[in-house]
């Protein structure tokens, strides 16, 4: 059992990376991240509020973003500011019997110092409760600018310290925004990019025709997407930092769907330039382009493997979608596809998990729309 | 291999992924009025490639090339058949069932009507936008979307009408007419468009 909660752990972050690709809350400036439900055994975890070297308020509270991703995550439910039994400093003695009447197993404390000319000293550890052994230990120092990140690597520390997980909390999330006026003229669609909890938002695209189907490079340094901008879809390819943009695919009918392989040099993409939609890969730096799929019913929404040697997609060949598996070699497809799902008649939006374990996907399930697990 | 939901926390997060949607539109619709500007695309990413082709904002569903129109023989409406609110032709948008791609009867008897013009007027084009409600993964919508488009141009040229004068695209979910959540606004939006 406890194997099987293990495995699912990282899923629940990809759900919740793929479901921001979509829908995101932009009442405010700042995006909000915000998850309902989670993991019913969420693992208590006691992060005590960093010290501070200065009066007044700390530039950033580095201990409620790491409480805030930590919850986020659905792994893990830290203490309220009111359970805490004490709020020790990094080098002060703790009191573990009074820990120990919590229901936490995991102690995190730290400080915050101002090392002058804009620069932090960042320190933290994390205690085990029960054994009072010294688990994790890490010390920054950082310009103001990168707290919040600080804060975010601390988390995946953490993460990865009590999952064996690697977390993904200093990560970025790309996603679109709608104002879905009525008047279809007045609809704005936001290409956008922030920090996984929604902070720093940069704005990459802006457009009065749909935007949709962001994917990240391996390397985190570019964009695939889809815009409309041209009145049909169009492929695109943009550098974030230099916002340097390239037309990838611009074929008469649809171009959609781009994702990258694991490799970065392929970008596996739904085209219907022969009739209708299939699954093709092209190296993005010659422009080859290897058709993959080809059937009269629908073939899309391609994902790779994480060893870049098949693709699962979503096809409507057998009347209604489900997902199929495919091999893929340096020189295009190998062998035909595999059927992977059968329940139900609707299964469709693929990805696998990290290991290459599972996947996961929409499934409809008696009228309603669900995330299931393969 | 067998599908297991995750009972209790997947089956709340799924929920949520379906009740967000209507929040995150309530959230969004106060935010339209800081977006007044009049460029179609906006690249916010400085040093950004000089793009050709931003396009403005399209006024295609207007028929406001239809002056030009000549009479069609048996019609009392003296102009352009295609400017005459009660000919079959002002049927502009063809409905469709959940995921499918079946033209109805009435679907058929308007592009009956489009059909035979178009083939009467060869300078006539027709653009045939196909979209699909919110329901499913965009992705798959988008494909739908061109499929129901594709129907109703494989039912124009089976009827007469040059390939050259219709082109397929479809929006999949992307354009919605309706902005609900519920059954009266999904069949308005699985749709397709005759736009002249």
């Amino acid at each position: 059992m406890q194997q099987t909660k293990l495995k699912t752990k990282p899923l629940l972050f990809l759900l919740l990376f793929f479901y921001l690709l979509f829908f995101v809350n932009h009442a405010f400036a700042v995006l909000e991240v915000e998850i309902k439900g989670g993991f019913q055994s969420a693992d208590p975890i006691a992060i005590v509020p960093f010290s501070w070297s200065q009066s007044g308020q700390a530039p950033v509270d580095i201990a409620g973003i790491i409480s805030s991703d930590l919850a986020r995550s659905g792994v893990f439910s830290p203490l309220s500011f009111n359970q805490l039994p004490e709020r020790p400093k990094m080098d002060a003695a703790i009191n573990f019997p009074r820990w120990k009447n919590t229901a936490a197993e995991n102690l995190v404390i730290g400080q915050l110092v101002a090392a002058g000319q804009g620069r932090y000293d960042v320190k933290f550890k994390m205690l085990d409760i029960f054994t009072g052994r010294n688990s994790l230990q890490f010390q920054y120092n950082v310009e103001g600018k990168n707290l919040r990140r600080v804060a975010h690597q601390i988390s995946d520390k953490i993460y990865q310290e009590l999952t064996h997980s690697r977390g993904a909390f200093d990560t970025l999330i790309a996603y679109v925004v709608v104002n879905n006026d009525v008047d279809v003229k007045k609809r704005v669609y936001t290409l956008a990019v922030a920090d996984s909890d929604g902070f720093g938002e940069q704005v990459i695209l802006k457009s009065r025709k749909p935007i949709m189907s962001p994917a990240w490079s391996p390397n985190g340094k570019r964009l695939a997407y889809v815009s409309f901008e041209k009145n049909r879809s169009v492929v695109y390819m943009q550098e974030l930092k230099s916002g340097k943009r390239k037309t990838i695919a611009q074929f008469k009918g649809i171009n959609s769907a781009p994702v990258w392989s694991p490799d970065g040099k392929r970008l596996a993409m739904t085209l219907s330039k022969d009739g209708n939609s299939e699954i093709y890969v092209m190296y993005i730096a010659s422009g080859v382009l290897q058709r993959i799929t080809t059937h009269y019913g629908i073939d899309t929404e391609p994902a790779w493997a994480p060893d870049g040697r098949s693709l699962i997609f979503t096809s409507d060949r057998a009347g209604k979608p489900q997902i199929y598996q495919i091999g893929i070699s340096q020189q295009g497809r190998s062998g035909s596809p595999k059927r992977l799902t059968y329940e139900g008649n609707y299964n469709a939006g693929a990805s696998f998990s990290p290991d290459g374990k599972s996947i996961v996907f929409i499934t409809r399930d008696r009228g309603s729309f669900r995330v299931a697990v393969l | 291999m067998n599908i297991f939901l995750r009972t209790s926390a997947l089956k709340k997060f799924s929920l949520f992924l379906l009740i967000a949607p209507l929040i995150f539109l309530t959230a969004c619709s106060t935010t339209s009025d800081d977006n007044t500007g009049d460029a179609a695309v906006e690249d916010r990413t400085g040093g950004g490639v000089g793009e050709e082709g931003y396009e403005g904002q399209t006024g295609g569903y207007n028929d406001s090339a239809m002056s030009d129109g000549t009479a069609v023989n048996g019609q009392s409406y003296s102009g352009d058949p295609i400017s005459d609110p009660d000919s079959p032709l002002s049927v502009r948008t063809i409905y469709f069932e959940y995921d499918s791609i079946t033209i109805n009867s009435e679907g058929q008897s308007a592009l009956n009507a489009h059909a035979e013009y178009l083939s009467l007027n060869p300078n006539k084009t027709m653009i045939i936008e196909g979209h699909t409600d919110e329901r499913g993964t965009r992705d798959y919508n988008l494909s739908l979307g061109e499929r129901r488009s594709r129907a109703v141009a494989d039912f124009l040229t089976a009827s007469g009408v040059s390939g050259q004068q219709i082109e397929v695209r479809s929006y999949g979910e992307e354009n919605p007419v309706a902005l609900d959540h519920n059954e009266s606004a999904w069949q308005l939006n699985r749709r397709v468009e005759l736009l002249y």
